[in-house]
């Protein structure tokens, strides 16, 4: 269906903003699109490009595989974004209302 | 039921047992304990009540509004790629029951009447009879 590569011209995502559904969305993603195919950092680029401009904090933390590695990010992670659904979604102003109404007209159906 | 989950009197109602056949699968699926005398069917009786409340609050009118948002954004994207203006292979969208049971309701797909048929084992009258969504459950259009 798609490439290993993300391309946002080929494939799209969408969640509300509940945590449950964009945790969905994410392990989706993580199946669809698994580490190891993600971009590689071309070989022209200088090593010293690749660790942050600055004495880092915590060196121990800078680990062998981000230096070493071809991938841009360990283990050659996608990070895809996710597009926002609620504006989409939730464009009904009377929503509340409806419920409302729609619950009465239940119980009297039941 | 109502001594097995030792439920009060103001409990006894479609909103209530469709909230507990969520929590009696939540703990199954997670191997919790159930009732001692609780039995596959009461197992089956509360999952219609769960399926009819549901397809019986989202659907109607209350469906068509819920479902409008939806159908105008696929039918959006659909256009687009008729046009040629859009490429994409594929738009993946994450959300609720309450968004997709209204979609389901207003595509025909399930009905109140046809999930109680079901449950009685009666003769399914209408074309399509699916039943609430499950979890992680996807509608593929």
């Amino acid at each position: 269906l798609a490439a290993p590569k993300f391309n946002p011209n080929e494939v799209e995502f969408y969640s509300t903003s509940k945590l449950r559904t964009q945790n969905s969305a994410l392990s989706f993603i993580y199946g669809f699109y698994p580490l190891g195919e993600g971009w590689t950092i071309p070989p022209e680029v200088p090593s010293d490009k690749l660790v942050p401009p600055y004495t880092p904090l915590f060196p121990s933390y800078l680990s062998k595989s981000m230096t070493d590695s071809p991938f841009a990010l360990n283990k050659g992670f996608q990070p895809l974004p996710v597009r926002p659904l609620d504006d989409i979604l939730d464009n009904c102003p009377d929503y509340d209302n409806l419920l409302a109404k729609r619950l009465q007209e239940v119980s009297k159906t039941i | 039921m109502k001594i097995l989950f030792n439920l009060t009197s103001s409990q006894l109602n479609l909103q209530t047992m469709s909230d507990l056949y969520d929590t009696v699968v939540a703990d199954l699926n997670l191997g919790r304990a159930m009732p001692v005398n609780f039995k596959e069917e009461d197992k089956k009786n509360l999952k219609y009540m769960y399926e009819f409340y549901n397809s019986l609050l989202f659907g109607g009118n209350f469906a068509r509004v819920l479902a409008t948002p939806s159908l105008r954004m696929i039918k959006e994207k659909l256009t687009d790629v008729q046009k040629g203006s859009n490429k994409l292979k594929a738009s993946f969208v994450f959300g609720h029951h309450s968004n997709v049971l209204p979609l389901l309701s207003v595509l025909d797909l399930t009905s109140p009447e046809c999930i109680t048929q079901k449950w009685k084992m009666e003769p399914i009258t209408s074309l399509n009879c699916v039943s609430p969504p499950p979890y992680a459950a996807n509608l593929i259009l």
